[in-house]
């Protein structure tokens, strides 16, 4: 069964942890209603909800008892929660086609208007963002339909309930109040780091095939030439200045910057990550 | 804590507890204007009800009779056979939408089912989809013809066109017998591009009923659109005739062509479907009119057949005259809820009831633990508040005065002003308003309800004097909005409790140099000489001067780039470092040790998050961080731009001026930057201030992280609430919304037990069991309060509790920073040090315990004792033996029947879990010697105890024994 509700925009509460307990119960072998409601103490309500991000995340394959999880990708070091969520991206990215939009891609469209349009700092009731976001959404052909054909209505609600989500999967942080700011989560970048250091087998490689395989893989990425967009660039700044990574030049591949990092901060001509080995 | 229906879903750190068992949601819900929301949960709508009192008007009565709401209800009775109608007539604002929502509500109460319509609900929204839901929604098959219903949207969506074509073909054919234009195909590409409204579906969101209802053509369309004003005789026909006319002749085309049933036929093929109820109709803001209108009257006042709909229908006399015929006024009831419905409308909410209209709103947030309640007069409304409920919220906070612990985080000064301030105040506004600045106060976003954005342009007459304004802005908000004008004596007096609760009051002041006066209980501030009305605080002077001081320090930003220790720079350093904490301080959330903690780093009001070193990253410069506190990042002046430089700098100013900026604008574009140096500050102060392995643990290496600890205090505070749990992941997980508290008999043991020292750590422990509750909630909560099984489970087995507290070092505690804080201020230390202590304690206590165990005493006597049999067997024993018992056995049998049976049981599980712990580990034998003390207070014990053995004959096994004696007594 596909899932035909456009789930991950209407979830119905100021949380997403549940998800990840929910999926967590399955791999333990919870695997209906009811060993689920036992094992986890959740409400019918909050499992049917998690059941559904988890399914639009393609963590799990539908949403059918006896319910069966798709197995979290594999990278050495980097733990379950993390993969969890690469995983939940990865999924989400599937969804993430321009001109043949899947029903849940609003989840990483949404994110990727706040990369491109630079909104750095925003309110989880601002009414007037997610109405812009909407505009530049259906300029891209993105029109959700109800079951019966209707569109999708979107509102602040919603809008409140996506900034849930998001925190939930590393893109934005809670600051004060309501306010977030975008900003992928360190972890996570690490995580794709690492997994992508796996499949490549090294642990340097160029700065711009990295960025392209994230932008197909994980996490919209919109770059402009060969520059590392904000998003990106001042997580992986924090990764170096850390003391996990070093920006590098290594072989000949193009030159990369980052966009928003002082010049001081990395090698003219660097072109590489360099994941320091601990 | 106290007694409370809620559960505490939030850790606010706000001065108010109640608003901790609120989410934002909810919040919002409570001042939800819509009747919908509040008639769905009753002890919100009862709350905050006013009784509504109107005057019956039709034939049936003379004159005008005065009807309670109540009285109205009276008239709906269960038995009639035939339709019964009562109409609401009245103005905007008078009360029509609570009585129907009282109504309804009352109505709802007795079982029958409420249909209940919205404003924003057309006839054809009406037809399609409220009354198949009504049905549903009350195990009732939908209307065969909702079948008919469900095809024609189906028709909609595979052919539009055609369908647009045939509604406007029959709707013009229709209209033959006037004179009228033959735009068939004009008006069929009008209905083709609004067909979509057939479709309209709730999203079952609030808002929706605020919208009006959806017409097919609205009166916008049909002045804008020459097509479709196909009305010749425009005189005859002015546009909202037409409109009416052109809209019912669609939905009658509609009901023709594809079978969607009228009305009234509906209403009564589903009224027949309730044999043993009346179905109620309600329409609580009515706006059908024309031929569906008619059908509707038509079936109301149907008389004839036997039909059993209640109907309620409120509106303006505009709207409700549809309804009316010459015969309605000797059938229907007819209410008023003015006297004078004709009459210049009287304001339902004056200045001088709006302090009271409010209270029970704000005082609905404190009414579930039995806080906040009060003395109603007839129309009940607020007379007084009455006293707080004994273990509450309130008595344990004592915070708030009498007159404002309902308002609070207002008070009645500042509600008048606010209600004084709204153009036009409407009860709605009013409610929003109040609603809008509560929510941002509670979730954060201000620090006082009077830094709300919505209330910056309003304007004052009196207001402080110039010196207090450059003295601080917050101080002259909290003057403006909650204080006392004394205009005599020239000053305002504020309430100082207002003050402490929003932190207006800086520790930096210098009380004898500050312009004002404060004292124990209020602060007194100056009035300005100038009686002026101000629409806002402009300062221009002030603003000039703080602009020139930017500006000069922007110029010296690149110099200190190169040197920021150059002594000729020393105040640019400083505004730069105190605009870098401004911001970090709004990113962290007020010092957060991450996001959502109940922990953060207490910064006072000097300290500098972040450390400016030249160069470009000092993080490895091992001079530079013994030169630093452990709170501190050190950070490279050439890590950053200059405009970011540039920004704190004049941040940096306008604090030093008071001025308190606003970094949005600045956040728009350096937010993603600035979150990576939060985070990493957060990271920082993590490792540096309290790093397990270095700060709480002692010989434990890297093995215990903050999960443990919270764990290991959670489990102690729970074994020493519930003695007789096991600490399973199951138990604490479902026990985790109860409160904890010691337990009584415990308390006094342990109060004679442990020194008097321990005695108070344990106390302090147990008054911070919140602060213990929230670190749980943090490290394992998934949502309200379901805790993750799993993980509790997993570090369970991992760690047990009191072998994690067994390597507490108390000199890695005591070095804990004091300013490593929870976010209600107790330092994490002082709780470290209470854990610590009475883990020692317990653990002295667990290595001299040598009283007999009780447990051995109770199973020994009783356990696989049939307790109904031998109770059983004391009656026959007494009645036929009376004379013949031996005495003491008579008296253990009294003592023993007077015990509740239940108990007797627990008491017998208890004593087998104590013996079953009692070959543990550590943990175990405290717990064990936790439920020993507890069954030696237990009255099974005294009994037991009490029982004279000696004189009992084989009284080694009392439960035999008692079976023993029956059987010879019996035979």
């Amino acid at each position: 069964m596909t899932d035909t509700e456009f789930v991950p925009l209407i979830l119905n509460n100021e949380s997403a942890a549940q998800w990840e307990v929910v999926y967590s119960s399955i791999q333990d072998g919870q695997v209906t209603d009811d060993a689920l409601k036992d094992g986890t103490g959740l409400s019918g309500i909050h499992i049917e909800e998690a059941l559904k991000g988890l399914a639009a995340m393609r963590l799990i394959n539908d949403r059918n008892e006896p319910y069966e999880e798709n197995p979290l990708i594999e990278i050495d070091d980097v733990s379950d929660s993390i993969r969890y969520r690469l995983t939940g991206l990865q999924g989400l990215m599937d969804e993430h086609v321009p001109d043949n939009w899947g029903r849940h891609a609003g989840v990483l469209l949404h994110y990727e208007y706040l990369v491109e349009e630079r909104e750095q700092y925003f309110r989880d009731d601002d009414e007037g963002l997610w109405k812009k976001i909407r505009n530049w959404e259906e300029d891209r052909g993105y029109e959700p339909k109800k079951k019966n054909g209707d569109n999708y209505q979107f509102n602040t609600k919603k809008w409140t309930h996506w900034t849930v989500i998001a925190d939930h999967l590393g893109l934005i942080r809670k600051t004060k109040g309501s306010f977030y700011t975008t900003y992928f989560d360190p972890e996570i970048l690490r995580g794709t780091l690492l997994w992508y250091s796996d499949k490549t087998g090294t642990y340097s490689f160029p700065i711009s095939k990295y960025i392209n395989w994230l932008d197909e893989n994980v996490v919209p990425c919109p770059t402009q030439g060969n520059t590392v967009p904000v998003s990106i660039s001042h997580t992986l700044h924090l990764l170096s200045r850390t003391g996990w990574l070093n920006f590098v030049e290594e072989g000949d591949s193009a030159t990369a910057s980052l966009a928003g990092i002082e010049p001081s901060q990395y090698p003219d001509s660097v072109n590489s990550i360099s994941i320091i080995k601990s | 804590m106290s007694d409370t229906s809620r559960d505490q879903i939030e850790s606010r750190s706000l001065q108010c507890p109640h608003f901790d068992y609120y989410s934002n949601v909810d919040l919002e819900n409570v001042f939800s204007t819509t009747a919908k929301y509040r008639q769905q949960h009753p002890d919100l709508f009862y709350f905050t009800h006013t009784r509504i009192k109107a005057y019956r008007t039709d034939d049936r009565v003379e004159g005008k009779v005065e009807y309670w709401e109540d009285e109205i209800y009276d008239q709906f009775e269960e038995e009639r056979e035939i339709n019964f109608v009562t109409l609401i007539e009245g103005n905007t604002g008078t009360g029509k939408s609570e009585l129907c929502a009282y109504l309804s509500l009352r109505l709802e109460e007795e079982g029958r089912p409420v249909l209940y319509i919205k404003k924003s609900d057309g006839i054809l929204t009406i037809i399609n989809k409220r009354i198949p839901q009504f049905c549903e929604n009350h195990g009732k098959e939908p209307p065969e013809t909702t079948a008919k219903s469900r095809q024609f949207e189906e028709q909609i969506e595979k052919l539009p066109k055609t369908v647009a074509s045939q509604i406007a073909g029959d709707a013009i054919s229709a209209l033959a017998n006037y004179d009228i234009k033959d735009n068939v195909d004009e008006l069929s590409d009008f209905i083709y591009e609004r067909l979509d409204i057939l479709l309209e579906q709730s999203e079952n969101d609030e808002k929706e009923d605020e919208k009006e209802s959806k017409k097919m053509i609205d009166e916008g369309d049909y002045k804008n659109n020459s097509d479709i004003q196909i009305f010749n005789n425009e005189k005859e026909w002015p546009p909202i005739k037409a409109i009416d006319e052109l809209n019912n002749r669609i939905i009658n085309a509609i009901e023709g062509k594809y079978g969607v049933p009228p009305i009234d036929e509906l209403l009564r093929d589903v009224g027949d479907k309730f044999e043993n109820t009346r179905p109620v109709f309600v329409i609580e803001d009515v706006s059908i009119t024309g031929s569906e209108a008619d059908k509707l009257t038509n079936f109301m006042e149907d008389k004839d057949t036997k039909s059993n709909w209640d109907f309620i229908l409120a509106g303006t006399t505009d709207s409700t005259e549809e309804f009316k015929s010459q015969t309605s006024e000797a059938r229907f009831n007819i209410y008023q809820t003015t006297d004078n419905i004709d009459g210049n409308q009287v304001p339902h909410l004056t200045k001088e009831d709006a302090v009271q209209f409010i209270r029970p709103y704000l005082g609905y947030i404190k009414n579930h633990d039995g806080s906040v309640s009060y003395e109603r007069d007839e129309y009940n409304k607020v007379k007084s508040i009455k006293d707080p409920l004994q273990n509450t919220i309130c008595t344990t906070c004592e915070f708030c005065d009498r007159e404002f612990r309902d308002l609070f985080p207002f008070n009645e000064n500042f509600i008048e002003r606010l209600f004084e301030s709204l153009e036009p105040p409407t009860p709605r506004a009013y409610i929003v308003r109040v609603s809008q600045i509560l929510r941002r106060w509670a979730r954060g976003d201000i620090n006082s309800p009077a830094d709300a954005d919505v209330l910056q342009n309003v304007g004052f007459n009196t207001r402080p004097s110039e010196e207090v304004r450059n003295f601080s802005k917050p101080l002259t908000r909290s003057a403006l909005w909650y204080g006392n004008v004394n205009e005599d004596e020239g000053f305002f007096t504020v309430n100082k409790k207002f003050l402490d609760a929003f932190n207006i009051i800086d520790n930096k002041w210098d009380l004898n140099e500050a312009p004002i006066e404060v004292n124990e209980s209020e602060v007194r501030v100056p009035i300005s000489d100038a009686t002026e009305y101000i629409q806002r605080e402009t300062d221009l002077e002030d603003s000039e001067s703080v602009r020139n001081e930017i500006q000069k320090r922007q110029g010296q930003v690149h110099p200190w780039r190169n040197n920021p220790t150059d002594p000729a720079l020393v105040t640019t350093d400083t505004d730069i470092h105190t605009g870098a904490r401004s911001i970090l301080q709004e990113l962290t959330d007020d010092f957060k040790i991450k996001p959502r903690a109940p922990i953060r780093y207490s910064m006072g009001g000097e300290k500098k998050p972040l450390s400016f070193h030249r160069g470009s990253n000092p993080r490895d410069d091992d001079a530079i961080r013994e030169e630093i506190e452990g709170y501190q990042l050190p950070v490279g002046t050439q890590e950053l731009s200059l405009d970011l430089f540039y920004r704190f700098v004049s941040v940096g100013v306008e604090t030093r001026f008071d001025k308190n900026p606003s970094h949005n604008t600045f956040l728009q574009k350096f937010g993603s930057q600035l979150t990576s140096y939060a985070e990493e500050w957060q990271k920082n102060v993590n490792k540096r201030e309290l790093d397990p392995a270095e700060k709480i643990f002692t010989n434990a290496g890297n093995h215990y992280d903050l999960a443990d600890f919270t764990l290991a205090s959670y489990g102690l505070v729970y074994l020493l609430s519930n003695p007789d749990r096991e600490l399973t992941a199951n138990n604490i997980a479902e026990d985790f919304s109860n409160k904890l508290s010691l337990d009584t008999d415990l308390d006094s043991y342990l109060e004679e037990e442990f020194d008097d020292d321990d005695y108070d750590h344990l106390r302090s422990l147990m008054d911070n069991s919140e602060t213990i509750i929230n670190l749980m909630k943090w490290k394992f909560g998934v949502i309200s309060s379901v805790l993750d099984r799993q993980a509790i489970e997993e570090k369970l087995a991992a760690n047990r509790p009191f072998s994690v507290l067994d390597t507490l070092g108390i000199g890695a505690i005591s070095r804990l920073s004091s300013d490593v804080q929870f976010t209600d201020g107790t330092s994490f230390k002082s709780v470290g040090v209470d854990l610590y202590r009475v883990n020692a304690a317990l653990r002295t206590l667990e290595a001299r315990e040598s009283s007999e165990p009780a447990s051995e005493l109770i199973l020994q006597s009783l356990d696989g004792a049939d307790l109904e049999e031998i109770q059983s067997t004391g009656d026959i024993i007494r009645s036929g033996y009376d004379d013949e018992i031996d005495t003491y056995l008579y008296e253990a049998l009294g003592k023993l029947e007077q015990l509740d049976r239940d108990e007797i049981e627990e008491q017998i599980d208890n004593s087998r879990l104590a013996q079953s712990l009692k070959d543990g580990d550590k943990q175990d034998r405290i717990q064990q010697i936790l439920i020993e003390q507890q069954l030696r207070d237990s009255e099974i014990y005294h009994v037991l105890c009490n029982l004279d053995f000696e004189n009992i004959e084989d009284a080694e096994d009392i439960g035999a024994y008692f079976l023993q004696v029956g059987d010879f007594y019996v035979e």
